[in-house]
């Protein structure tokens, strides 16, 4: 199942549903919606033509997903809160008030030393690397950090898209050594083209292309890039969806039944 | 015994705001230029680019190309952004090794009619 990441939320329920429309036509089958702030997902939460919750059946599978579509949209949609700040104090703060909501959390990254402290802290699920900049602070120790506490690393292709022709070698460069470097850790890592409905659409890639990308330029076996594009998604969505239904208790461990289950509370 | 070059035939889909025709000569103009830019003149004379069919009101057609040279004939399919001024998106929808599946396939999901052989 091939997941897309992310559409940035605009308030709008046309666009997003058109938006669906448009990425369920390129070959994707789910995607994530990208919210800056609280309020924005308690909006999106509380539509059931944009979001609806998933039916609990055990053992808990990527077949669940698909009970988790809107009425109006065409693929399921998951959310997703990216946090942007300059210091890492604003991170800690901002992470305490959203630990507590079922949604998936992303962190950008502007310094090495913000990149350090966030790949240690368990309460967030991905660091983003949007442009070349960016992916320059992913380095050895970042990535070692990250995989100790099970972050996820999650790499931008736009740029290398939207370049000109003069910077797009200098921009393969440096994703070519960053590949490489986490290939030798085994770092679960994700490939994303971010987009705004309707201004960049053209943007978007589907799958067989970023495929085919990353095995011609980037030397990516297809086996791996299959993997970047969905079972490192499909990883992330299930436990979005333990949350909703607070049954994650920590990585190894997980619940395979419930007996007695009070179908009021749930 | 198997041949070491064998064909393969992409099944693609042009995608964009307005039903505007882009021509078959702009099209493989700007094929040619983005194959060219990404992999050069060594890998240009193996790939064994050819535009079999192409509607150009719908924008959908069929590519040839080596076996060798697939997934580099998509590659640079994908960093194609705009002909002619227009902003497109390059959809490859399937690969075949025969030009009969391929049409079989344009039946199924395509839904559009398939021009004569030029």
């Amino acid at each position: 199942m091939f997941i897309f990441g992310w559409i940035f939320w605009n308030g709008k329920t046309e666009d997003i549903v058109l938006a669906s429309e448009f990425l369920k036509k390129v070959g994707y089958q789910a995607a994530l919606i990208a919210f800056t702030s609280q309020k924005e997902y308690e909006i999106f939460s509380k539509n059931p033509d944009l979001y609806g919750k998933p039916e609990l059946k055990f053992p808990i599978s990527i077949k669940m997903i698909s009970t988790c579509k809107g009425n109006r949209v065409a693929i399921p949609l998951f959310p997703l809160i990216i946090l942007k700040e300059n210091t890492i104090h604003q991170f800690a703060q901002n992470l305490n008030h959203i630990s507590d909501l079922p949604l998936l959390r992303a962190a950008t990254v502007n310094d090495q030393e913000t990149a350090e402290n966030l790949a240690k802290d368990t309460r967030i699920d991905i660091l983003i690397a949007e442009n070349d900049k960016e992916n320059q602070i992913f380095t050895k120790g970042v990535v070692s950090l990250a995989r100790q506490s099970g972050n996820t690393l999650a790499h931008s292709l736009s740029s290398a898209i939207t370049a000109s022709k003069y910077q797009q070698s200098k921009i393969f460069r440096n994703l070519f050594r960053l590949f490489n470097s986490i290939k030798l850790f085994r770092q679960p890592n994700i490939i994303f083209t971010e987009f705004h409905y309707p201004e960049n659409k053209y943007i978007i890639r589907g799958p067989r292309e970023l495929i085919a990308i990353l095995k011609t330029i980037f030397k990516i076996p297809e086996k791996w890039g299959k993997e970047m594009l969905s079972n490192h998604w499909e990883k992330l969505i299930l436990l979005q969806i333990k949350r909703v239904y607070d049954l994650f208790i920590e990585p190894g461990v997980e619940i395979v039944d419930i007996k007695n289950i009070d179908k009021e509370k749930i | 015994m198997v041949k070491f070059l064998r064909q393969r035939y992409v099944l693609f889909e042009i995608l964009q705001d307005g039903n505007i025709e882009i021509s078959r000569d702009s099209l493989m103009k700007r094929i040619w230029r983005e194959f060219l830019h990404l992999y050069g003149t060594s890998l240009g004379y193996r790939a064994g680019l050819w535009l079999i069919r192409y509607n150009p009101k719908t924008g959908h057609g069929i590519l040839r190309c080596d076996n060798v040279t697939r997934d580099e004939l998509i590659t640079c399919l994908a960093f194609i952004r705009h002909i002619e001024n227009i902003n497109v998106l390059f959809h490859t929808r399937k690969t075949s090794g025969t030009v009969k599946n391929t049409l079989k396939l344009w039946r199924k999901f395509l839904i559009s009619p398939i021009p004569p052989r030029e």
